[in-house]
């Protein structure tokens, strides 16, 4: 059950990235067009793309972290045993796992910065930390999902050994 | 120890965790981080370590990345594709071969609105093979030209590796757009003579077909007026220096799907769809991105690219020896690698010592690209071909490689064309950025 319902959230997660994807789309356009039309460009445009492609990276990551969408070479598998190959699926999981919670942990200081120093953005002088909320728990969310696909792989590296 | 060992030690290493099946972005970003790490203090590497994916995933040109993504994904589920071979094949009607012809010259095409090889082979192997099957084609040459083709995806513009390369050698994206364009119609001729002289050789393998009547000719080849649209709209905007690369990109993500929705090709679970998977590409290449970053930073402090140029300049090695070597470096990585990937990771090595023995980085971007393009197809470990034996798991992989072997030849003799004469790179892009 705490499955599904962790399941349920990484989708949520992506239809967001999906609407923050759309949204960027339609900005760049509405920006090109009141350029050319009416000279007049859409004020904090760079900044909104920039906050949006953000939200598009971090929010979509989970979903990907969790289907083991990563790109990885499998050249070995050809000259290895299964239990072999569930083994080093397994360990390619947990050194992902520890990847993303050291990056999700060093990524913490770089944000209170921009929240004691009141970093603001360029154009539109939003807080850069507003951007930050979502960037960390996406990471958290991928740091999650990188857990528990490596429970699933060390599980299956175990039943590929009793096989 | 010296930093340069160090750095010695850190190629060591992501090479054994990359062959021990550690996905490609975690192994860049530990090594890296390691790296800087035993060169540089843990304090400084953690700093840097968890500054990058923050500025990456904010940097206003890689916003051009999910927006391609999505133009190519959105093209490819509307049915544009078809149209497209529709289009090429009234174009090499009465032609012996015709449809291998407008295989190679659709997904010639429809690489002018994807960015992505893998994407161009996979549409293409559903519209092009059943085609060439009931006509009578032999697989061989049907897989072939379907895999070759395929490889045109990344050359001509939009491509998602020319950004990759601009983003990690800071050139300028519009420029490496421009600099494709010409080589990728090139490589498509090319690929179009194998063919003609595969069928010369082998003329069993492909029927003799009668010419179409004019009218339906014309009617298929006004059929493709969407890829014209969607090219100049995007493409031609940037090079007419009407948009910026985001700009571009998001014209063409839009002109996509408003095309897609209005000629009703496209419902609500193929958008659903079309984002899900643009999205999936959009986070797996970032995460190798924000990696590579880490791991340029590492490079940048072993000083290895300098040390390199040292031992080449010592060595004696001619700049012509040295592409050779390189290029020959990258067909072998080519087996074991995606395109993205070799890039990101050699680049930062290797960019430093073309620039010292005098070539321009735009011109080695093409070159890069080309090679690339050679990795996606040529045996036992080509991604297009994996791509297309998957969507027709009948057809023995062996015959495959039968297919595919004629046409390696083309994008060598590209190379050696790149070689002889840069300009065929480098003209348009000077041209239109001078």
């Amino acid at each position: 059950m705490v499955l599904n319902a962790i399941e349920r959230v990484l989708r949520w997660l992506t239809a967001l990235s999906a609407v923050a994807l759309l949204a960027m789309v339609l900005l760049v356009v509405a920006d090109v067009l009141r350029s050319n039309l009416l000279r007049r460009p859409i004020i904090g445009a760079i900044d909104l793309v920039e906050a949006l492609l953000a939200v598009v990276v971090f929010l979509g990551l989970p979903q990907v972290i969790f289907a083991e969408g990563n790109i990885t070479v499998d050249v070995i598998d050809h000259f290895i045993g299964k239990r072999a190959v569930a083994l080093l699926r397994a360990s390619g999981g947990l050194l992902t796992f520890i990847y993303l919670v050291l990056l999700l942990w060093h990524m913490f200081a770089p944000a209170i910065d921009t929240l004691t120093f009141g970093d603001i953005t360029a154009d539109l002088k939003l807080p850069v930390f507003y951007i930050w909320i979502p960037v960390l728990f996406g990471m958290a969310a991928s740091a999650l999902a990188a857990l528990m696909v490596f429970l699933r792989q060390f599980r299956g590296s175990n039943e590929a050994g009793k096989r | 120890m010296a930093v340069q060992t160090i750095g010695l030690i850190g190629m060591g290493c992501l090479i054994a965790l990359i062959f021990l099946r550690v996905p490609v972005g975690v192994a860049m970003g530990l090594v890296g981080l390691c790296g800087y790490a035993a060169v540089d203090g843990w304090a400084k590497a953690f700093r840097v370590f968890g500054e990058v994916p923050f500025d990456v995933a904010t940097n206003y040109d890689l916003s051009v990345v999910p927006m391609f993504v999505l133009m190519g994904e959105v093209a490819t589920q509307s049915g544009i594709s078809a149209q497209l071979y529709r289009a090429a094949r009234a174009t090499f009607s009465g032609m012996r071969g015709a449809q291998a012809l407008a295989t190679i010259g659709a997904c010639a095409g429809f690489g002018a609105v994807c960015g992505s090889s893998l994407a161009t082979a996979a549409t293409m192997t559903r519209i092009a093979i059943p085609e060439m099957r009931r006509a009578g084609y032999d697989d061989r040459i049907s897989t072939g030209s379907v895999a070759a083709g395929g490889s045109l995806g990344i050359l001509i513009p939009p491509s998602i590796v020319f950004v990759l390369y601009a983003i990690i050698s800071q050139q300028s994206v519009p420029k490496l757009f421009a600099a494709g364009l010409i080589p990728g119609i090139v490589l498509a001729a090319l690929y179009m003579v194998c063919a003609l002289v595969t069928l010369m050789v082998k003329p069993s393998w492909a029927p003799s077909e009668s010419a179409g009547s004019w009218r339906q000719r014309l009617h298929d080849l006004v059929s493709a007026w969407e890829v014209v649209v969607l090219f100049g709209l995007s493409i031609g905007g940037l090079y007419a220096g009407w948009f910026s690369p985001t700009q571009a990109a998001g014209i063409g993500a839009f002109s996509a799907l408003a095309l897609g929705l209005v000629r009703r090709g496209l419902d609500w679970n193929g958008l659903v769809q079309c984002f899900a998977d643009s999205i999936r590409t959009t986070c797996m290449l970032f995460l190798i991105v924000m990696s590579a970053f880490i791991f340029s930073y590492f490079v940048v402090q072993t000083q290895l690219p300098g040390v390199l140029v040292g031992w080449i300049q010592a060595s004696h090695v001619g700049p012509i020896w040295l592409i050779v070597i390189l290029m020959l470096f990258y067909i072998v990585m080519g087996c074991f690698m995606d395109g993205g990937g070799m890039v990101l990771i050699t680049v930062p090595i290797f960019l430093p010592l073309i620039v010292a023995n005098g070539y321009d980085p735009v011109w080695f971007g093409v070159m890069l690209v080309v090679v690339v393009e050679l990795g996606l197809i040529h045996p036992p470990v080509g991604m297009n071909i994996f791509v297309i034996q998957a969507r027709v798991p009948d057809v023995p992989i062996l015959r495959v490689y039968q297919g595919i072997i004629p046409f390696l030849v083309a994008p060598m003799i590209l190379l050696a064309i790149l070689v002889a004469w840069p300009q065929l790179a480098l003209w348009l892009p000077n041209l239109l950025y001078r």
